[in-house]
């Protein structure tokens, strides 16, 4: 009595139904602590208790991403949690997507503290860490011991409304979030004590991290473009005339296509530029100098390359959220890979 | 936007005034352009010579996308441009602040 309710979710291999032969295995629960779970049961003894377990196979969760979102919840929120841990995934990917998932959906649901464990390059890390936390992990089952550890005290103290303290000190994720705290001296004198450091060699702290980016490994190049059907795409903003669907001058919401199959260049009056970042002007009197449609279209007629597709893709950039960004990369691509379109040339105002 | 059709196993080529911004971001084939608002084109240029830019933009980004790259490069037209900025941007005309014609 008195003990936090904790309920923890695992996969099909840590929740001993097996490894990759199981990954199919639909969600399922237990009324006690399974594998890591003994762990972190020992980890929060007096102070809470693990109530339930749910687990799910990978391929299950990501396969069917919303409707096990649906299920998995509904078993977690059956054991009446005041807290759920999800994990640790380490470096798996698949396991890894899904605790993410499971956090965002309690997040989202139930307003209790959620915490998983994963390793920084788990691609389940950017989709969750900005709203929930993850403790920071080893890559493999190595670090399972430190993991269960740093995920229970995170989410003791939470429950019990402590203040979190930086991602340094308490070992998670750091979710992008900016705190003001007082200090003896101004910016100024700071920059320049680092800066020194920083020539004599010495080690220092920056105050302001670089955003790590995602890299992705580039595509084969194209052997013989004569075989190979290409797409126009733009950030620029370039819709007809009158901007019949309304695209945003800046932190677009949308992207949009035009037929192009019988237009040869882009004529100053039918199409426009809304980009809002710039004065238009001399893109408005030639949109072809943001996309270059005209020469192209000339390669095309010269054989240089198979087909221009029949659309043009374009959004507006200027102030719009990464993750839109994203969003319309992917979308696009996937009408692309449908098209059979090969080889995507995208020009950036 | 880059990254996203490169992960969906698609060659893209971005060409962008804003180069070095594509490179750390991690697009992989970039192509240097001309200026912020108006990456393939020279509104200071007489015609002729405007479209001979951008073709050759335009033969560069095709030479990217059949080029092999480990990671973030960028390809340089050789184009000869106005060197005259658009007054809104004082700053933005061409990678780098060339105000002679580049080689690539």
């Amino acid at each position: 009595v008195g003990e936090i309710r904790i309920v923890h979710y695992l996969n099909q291999f840590f929740s001993g139904v097996g490894g990759e032969e199981k990954a199919d295995m639909p969600p399922a629960s237990q009324n006690r602590p399974l594998g890591p779970g003994i762990a972190l049961q020992e980890s929060v003894k007096g102070k809470g208790k693990v109530v339930g377990t749910v687990s799910c196979g990978d391929n299950y969760f990501n396969h069917n991403v919303e409707k096990a979102r649906e299920e998995v919840f509904g078993l977690i929120s059956s054991f009446d949690p005041e807290i759920v841990i999800a994990g640790p995934a380490f470096d798996s990917g698949r396991y890894g997507l899904a605790c993410a998932h499971v956090c965002l959906t309690v997040n989202e649901r139930l307003n209790i503290p959620v915490v998983s464990g994963m390793h920084p390059d788990n691609p389940g890390v950017e989709l969750c860490r900005s709203k929930t936390y993850v403790a920071v992990t080893k890559a493999s089952v190595a670090g399972m011991r430190e993991a269960i550890s740093t995920m229970a005290t995170l989410a003791l103290r939470l429950a019990k409304g402590i203040e979190i303290g930086s991602p340094e000190e308490e070992g998670y994720i750091a979710r992008g979030i900016y705190r003001n705290v007082i200090v003896d001296k101004c910016g100024g004198e700071r920059a320049v004590e680092m800066l020194l450091k920083k020539i004599r060699g010495e080690p220092f702290t920056t105050e302001l991290r670089m955003p790590v980016l995602e890299q992705v490994t580039p595509p084969p190049p194209i052997k013989d473009m004569r075989n190979v059907m290409v797409a126009l795409v733009t950030e620029g903003g370039i819709v007809p005339k009158g901007n019949p669907d309304r695209l945003e001058w800046g932190h677009s919401t949308k992207w949009l296509k035009y037929n192009i199959a019988a237009t040869d260049r882009f004529t100053e009056g039918d199409f426009i530029v809304v980009e809002g970042s710039s004065k238009n002007q001399f893109t408005d009197a030639d949109p072809n100098r943001t996309l270059p449609l005209d020469t192209v279209r000339e390669l095309e007629r010269a054989g240089r390359f198979k087909k221009l597709s029949d659309h043009y893709y374009v959004t507006v950039g200027n102030v719009t959220a990464v993750e839109n960004c994203r969003r319309y990369g992917s979308e696009i691509a996937e009408e692309l890979l449908t098209l059979g379109v090969q080889a995507v040339i995208l020009t950036a105002t | 936007m880059a990254k996203e059709f490169e992960k969906a196993g698609l060659p893209t080529v971005i060409v962008t005034a804003l180069a070095p911004l594509a490179k750390r971001t991690g697009a992989n084939r970039i192509v240097a352009g001309v200026a912020m608002s108006y990456p393939c084109g020279d509104p200071f240029l007489p015609s002729s010579e405007e479209g001979e830019l951008r073709r050759r933009i335009v033969e560069t980004a095709f030479e990217a996308l059949q080029t092999p790259v480990e990671g973030p490069t960028i390809f340089t037209p050789n184009f000869k441009w106005s060197g005259v900025l658009p007054p809104s941007h004082p700053s933005q005309g061409g990678p780098g602040g060339a105000t002679e014609s580049r080689n690539a």
